[in-house]
């Protein structure tokens, strides 16, 4: 009868390791009862007849002992002077031992975890994450120049000093998180949308007008302006000049100074907008014929196992698709080895036209781009006033757009417009 | 323990109306069914084979009798015999 055990009774004898041991029914009371004294547990106790290939003839005692407390029964064995046998050994310090008997296991085991150490030490995967302007390649760029790539030891990398680096070469980058996962190095950053600076100048300049227009607000820091909220202005005037007077009482001009002008200053103007596009266009239909090509990358060098075979697209006048998929062992535990597996999808080009409806919502897509684009560069859109109609088969845009924009352009100030002659004729400057 | 002293802490434990495990060293016996048993605070054993086991305690000597008796865990404290147990006898200790 087995004595009942729970599961982790089970799972720490198991552990801990356990013989079967057999001895002679003559001297197991003796052990017994010095087991009894010393401490030592023993269990499942059974009565058993020797076996037939044995010589001696008495009835045996077989128990079972955990390791530790067999090595305490060892002198006890020696002491009474009985001969014991090992009928089983069970648990891990076993398994462990036998593993470890033959070398080519050892090796094995051991060449186990130098592997693993030596792939976990090196950056396999460089993940970039939150971008939108900026392109994975451009970041990829920057961080290789600044000796941050794939293959590098994971012990190099230090992750504040790269923040810093990224924060300090994109401006428009608000937030940046590097950290190393395992062998993979995720950066996560948040874009902000900086908005259009005025160039600052050191060299004295006049801020001017880059397009007729009404002046519909104005805030001056530096320079003098010459133009006020309402006045109507052209094309290259000059708004804000870098010329600074300081007049007498009787307004007569004392001195002049060139500053470098800088103001807020937005000009309503109209622009006009017009686009087309064509109603009938070439669709590429698939045929339905796929092929896969599998490879393997290996640090960014591709090997393919199969060779790509995409000529059937020629004979049909057609082209293909292509999408890569690559497979990695694990999430954070990148190696440098992964799977590409590439599908070829072959297609036909057939004549299509768009429907009314497309073609607007096309062309309406393609101006809210337009709009989009210009509203990074400050322009306000007041009024938009565009149409769009289909004539002769083409989609036509077309309108004014009443925009407020800021104006950026400026030009030099030249040494004639503030250099002052004296009364004996030399030019002098002020400061 | 002499056998006289055993009788008179019986005694005043009786009178006192106290538990009677109480008493140093005497042994416990827990019978489940008929083949399972449990005895504490023995002393030694006597006798183990897989028809009869003789248990020493403290006072008296305890023999069990049955059929393929195994002693499924012996610790300090306790013993516990499984199999088809036939008899217990309380048995006098002999001097």
């Amino acid at each position: 009868m087995k004595r009942k055990q729970g599961f982790l009774e089970n799972l720490s004898e198991f552990w801990r390791g356990g013989l079967i041991i057999e001895i002679p029914e003559d001297g197991s009371r003796r052990i017994m009862n010095m087991c009894h004294y010393k401490g030592i547990t023993l269990s499942n106790l059974t009565v058993c007849s020797p076996d037939k290939d044995r010589t001696d003839s008495s009835d045996l005692v077989r128990f079972y002992v955990s390791l530790p407390d067999f090595y305490q029964l060892l002198p006890l064995f020696s002491k009474v002077g009985v001969r014991f046998h090992i009928a089983k050994k069970r648990g891990v310090p076993f398994i462990i031992h036998n593993l470890f008997r033959k070398k080519s296991s050892m090796a094995g085991f051991f060449s186990f975890f130098i592997a693993l150490w030596l792939f976990s030490s090196f950056v396999w995967d460089i993940r970039i994450e939150g971008q939108e302007k900026h392109t994975y390649e451009e970041l990829s760029k920057y961080l290789k120049s600044i000796e941050v790539s794939k293959g590098m030891p994971v012990k190099k990398v230090d992750c504040n000093e790269l923040e810093k680096k990224l924060r300090k070469k994109y401006a428009d980058i608000g937030w940046v998180s590097a950290q190393l996962d395992g062998s993979v190095l995720t950066i996560n950053l948040v874009e902000v949308h900086e908005e259009t600076k005025v160039k600052e100048y050191k060299n004295p300049r006049h801020l001017i007008a880059q397009s007729d227009g009404k002046v519909v607000s104005i805030l001056t820091r530096h320079g003098t302006p010459l133009v006020k909220k309402g006045d109507m202005v052209s094309r290259g005037a000059i708004l804000v000049s870098g010329v600074v007077e300081i007049k007498q009482e009787d307004m007569s001009i004392i001195s002049k100074y060139a500053v470098a002008a800088d103001a807020d200053i937005m000009i309503e103007r109209t622009c006009k907008y017009r686009d087309s596009f064509p109603m009938n266009y070439k669709k590429k239909v698939s045929t339905g014929v796929k092929k896969d090509i599998y490879g393997i990358g290996v640090n960014e060098k591709f090997f393919y196992i199969t060779v790509p075979d995409i000529s059937f697209h020629k004979k049909n006048k057609g082209g293909y698709y292509s999408f890569e998929s690559e497979k990695e062992l694990t999430h954070s535990f990148f190696l440098p080895l992964i799977f590409i597996k590439k599908e070829y999808l072959e297609y036909v080009e057939k004549d299509a036209a768009y429907t009314e409806n497309e073609a607007k919502r096309m062309a309406e897509d393609r101006l809210n781009q337009f709009l989009e684009k210009i509203k990074k560069k400050g322009v306000l859109i007041i009024k938009n006033n565009v149409t769009i109609s289909i004539e002769n088969g083409v989609c036509i845009s077309r309108g004014e757009l009443l925009v407020h924009e800021p104006v950026t352009t400026s030009k030099k100030v030249r040494a004639k417009e503030w250099r002052m002659e004296t009364e004996d004729g030399n030019k002098r400057d002020s400061t | 323990m002499g056998r006289r002293m055993e009788t008179e802490l019986e005694k005043l434990n009786h009178k006192l109306g106290l538990p009677a495990d109480i008493l140093p060293g005497l042994p416990v016996l827990h019978v489940y069914g008929f083949c399972k048993l449990e005895v504490s605070n023995f002393k030694s054993i006597r006798e183990y084979t897989g028809e009869c086991i003789r248990i020493r305690t403290n006072y008296r000597e305890i023999e069990i009798q049955g059929k393929k008796l195994v002693l499924e865990n012996f610790t300090t404290d306790s013993l516990m015999v499984c199999g088809n147990i036939q008899s217990i006898f309380l048995k006098e200790e002999p001097i």
